[in-house]
């Protein structure tokens, strides 16, 4: 079983996908090659189909046709079919899932033996408070959510905030977001207020205790317009090569946008850093954990925030 | 050799998308051992694939090539692109494409007939070898359905396709986008996805560069499910004989370890992933038995990390300062936090946290995370603490504090 093979290849899908629209022009071949493909594909490509290397078209009144007949679609691969069988004993996929298709998938897939169990992988550092993926409700608030998002309609929620106790409104899910490390799927929202945009917000599913569908209906603004206003200022941190800190750093960090640069006399590296205004703490605790091997530079505010847990600490320390 | 932009294997391009994702500082003097022209083929080649995510920025050195990317925000993995570059024979892709198209009418048929058929419809003669060859491995790709008839063999496609089993359901895309980013062999999900929308479903804290790891991942998952030895060779060329027992994965650095049992001694030892440079099965695997493949609880229970020690597990305990009624999240970040410890308060305003640990250095990063809390740390061996009290002297005098102290 190979992960790595041509018929998994963009060439072999722009071939399908040319042999399935002929009769086709060059432009026509040279757009979907250059659409779906790399950056040259178009070259290596079209002169292998037009020179016949590839025996798949004829030219005829300037278009070039099928010579090979219909191509009917790729069946799946046994990689492919236990690939999938493996995903429908995790809690999580099911909640993507009804009953009926949840049985259709096992019963067609019976014979796919799965490529690992849930025991052959430990995730060692998750957080042990993920959400409820078996829980029944869960699982209908999940799916509710999910056919509002792909409708882009309204639900009327009520949830349960940590700090604010209950809360109730109509809202439009517009992105769900997972996290391995809390296991846990978060939402955003858009709420409405009578009828009117009112601002996107984060929710936790695990903390939704009621969905129902709504026919209310507003204009929403464009969600990414909202998230790229969420990141705050950009870190300037400088990390030492000591304790191998610099992979680490970047590996650890390696999901954040960056820019780093090394300096080879002082064997440090100096980093700006983006992150959403939401995970300041967690991005400060982050930090803290790398001790002496990095310094944040820049801003002062972070600065401050990062002296002031130390400063206590070293108190702690002194007494 | 004449630049493609496809390749036979991703083994030397491995390197060099996994220094521009996680570095991307480096340039190409500082790509030593590797000629100048190896290393503007690969960048080119990724280059090519990758298309506009990659950033350049001019230093001193060269051109520095990076991947500066906000995971939580991309649909997919950028580095899925790498593999759908495998490159192929002119034979490879003919044959690919005749076969569909003739096995599309479901009879099944022995290679001799295949052979004439082909013939027939393309004037195309392939010679029985080459055809063998290839049907052979579409059989164990599972893209031909195999039956006899007498001594023969007989092909037909494999009946399921992507769109026969996805294409109903309420809710494929989200489903896929989800599992591409969340679930093991990540890049089976990326080739299912192909030509469905974006569903809308993002990854936190997402790894892009364990997608490089996914080949070897596939060989150790293998392993483990049919309980077989394999060969595991590392970048820097020892090979060794292990038996895998489990992966062992980090959600918060996306680093997959294999844990295994080397041979013939049977030690447990832990391998990161992205230091295997290959993992294949041996030609005559030894016997293996119940203890060979059982993970102790005593060694198991203790772990922290990834690190198997032999030596007895410690005792660890950290007193944090917390005020309960304001702060009771960080009560609820030590019970989740805690892996398998015990999480108690003392009296009000006080919370202790203890495990036995068997390397209680594995969790000074996380202590490290209670900074200005933390009102006493005690280890069994003394040095946890003593590393602790030394980092946080360290820290101070690097952001100015034991100098006004002075």
């Amino acid at each position: 079983m190979e992960i790595f093979s041509e018929v998994y290849g963009c060439c072999y899908r722009i071939a399908a996908r040319i042999l399935a629209a002929a009769p086709i022009t060059e432009k026509e071949m040279r757009a979907i090659a250059s659409r779906e493909g790399f950056a040259e594909t178009a070259l290596q490509l079209l002169p292998a189909l037009l020179s016949g290397a590839w025996p798949f078209l004829t030219k005829k009144d300037g278009c070039y046709e099928n010579t090979v007949g219909t191509v009917p679609e790729r069946p799946l691969t046994t990689l492919e079919r236990r690939w999938l069988r493996s995903l429908l004993a995790d809690a999580r996929i099911r909640l993507f899932l009804t009953d009926d298709e949840l049985a259709r998938l096992e019963g067609t897939l019976a014979d796919a033996e799965p490529l690992w169990e849930e025991k052959d992988i430990h995730a060692f550092d998750r957080y042990n408070d993920g959400d409820a993926f078996g829980d029944p409700d869960y699982r209908a608030h999940f799916q509710t959510i999910l056919t509002a998002m792909k409708e882009e309609a309204f639900l009327d929620l009520t949830y349960l905030s940590p700090r604010s106790g209950l809360l109730s409104g109509t809202a439009r899910p517009m992105q769900l977001e997972y996290s391995a490390r809390d296991d846990k799927f978060r939402g955003v929202f858009a709420r409405i207020e009578g009828g009117v945009f009112k601002n996107f917000q984060t929710l936790n599913l695990g903390r939704i205790l009621s969905v129902k569908e709504t026919d209310a209906s507003a204009a929403v603004p464009a969600l990414s317009d909202w998230l790229r206003a969420q990141r705050a200022e950009p870190l300037t941190i400088r990390v030492a090569d000591e304790r191998n800190g610099i992979e680490r750093f970047m590996t650890e960090f390696s999901s954040y946008e960056k820019k780093s640069e090394y300096d080879a006399e002082t064997k440090t590296c100096l980093v700006r850093l983006w992150y959403r205004r939401d995970d300041e703490t967690e991005i400060l605790i982050r930090l803290l954990s790398f001790g002496p091997v990095l310094e944040v530079l820049a801003p002062d505010r972070f600065r401050t925030l990062m002296r002031a847990r130390i400063l206590r600490q070293y108190e702690l320390l002194c007494q | 050799m004449a630049y493609k932009e496809l390749v036979k294997d991703l083994s030397s391009v491995r390197e060099y998308l996994r220094d521009f994702l996680i570095f991307g500082f480096r340039t190409r003097n500082d790509f030593s051992g590797k000629s100048a022209r190896t290393y503007d083929d690969e960048r080119r080649r990724i280059e090519g694939w990758l298309g506009g995510v990659l950033s350049y920025e001019y230093r001193a050195g060269g051109k520095a090539v990076f991947l500066s990317l906000d995971a939580a925000a991309l649909p997919s993995n950028p580095l899925f692109r790498a593999f759908e570059a495998k490159s192929f024979t002119n034979n490879d892709i003919t044959l690919h494409f005749f076969l569909l198209a003739l096995l599309a009418d479901g009879r099944a048929r022995h290679a001799e007939k295949i052979q004439s058929d082909l013939m027939d419809a393309h004037g195309r003669y392939f010679e029985t070898s080459t055809l063998r060859r290839k049907l052979a491995e579409y059989e164990a790709l599972g893209l031909l359905a195999v039956t006899k008839r007498g001594t023969k063999k007989c092909y037909t496609l494999a009946p399921l396709t992507a769109s026969a089993l996805l294409s109903d359901l309420s809710h494929a895309a989200a489903l896929l986008q989800f599992a591409r980013g969340a679930m093991p062999l990540s890049v089976v999900g990326h080739f299912l996805s192909e030509g469905m929308p974006d569903a809308a479903v993002r990854m936190k804290h997402s790894y892009l560069s364990a997608v490089l790891e996914e080949e070897v991942l596939l060989a150790l998952l293998s392993a483990i499910r049919g309980k077989t030895a394999l060969l595991l060779t590392q970048q820097q060329g020892e090979t060794l004989s292990v038996l895998p027992l489990r992966i062992l994965w980090s959600t918060q650095t996306g680093r997959h370890y294999l844990l295994a049992r080397t041979l013939p001694k049977r030690r447990l030892s832990v391998f990161r992933l992205d230091a295997v440079k290959n993992a294949a099965p041996m030609k005559e695997p030894p016997e293996t038995n119940e203890e060979d493949l059982s993970l102790p609880k005593k060694i198991l229970r203790p772990l922290w990390g990834t690190s198997t020690v032999y030596r007895r597990p410690e005792q660890l305990t950290m007193t944090v300062t917390i005020d309960e009624n304001e702060e009771f999240f960080i009560v609820q970040r030590l019970r989740r936090e805690s892996r398998g410890g015990h999480v108690e308060q003392l009296y009000p305003g006080l919370w202790r946290f203890t495990r036995k640990v068997s390397d209680a250095g594995e969790m000074q990063n996380w202590i490290k995370t209670f900074t200005g809390r933390i009102a006493a740390l005690e280890s069994t061996s003394g040095r946890t603490e003593e590393r602790f009290a030394d980092d946080i002297r360290r820290m101070a005098e690097i952001y100015g504090i034991s100098t006004e102290r002075k």
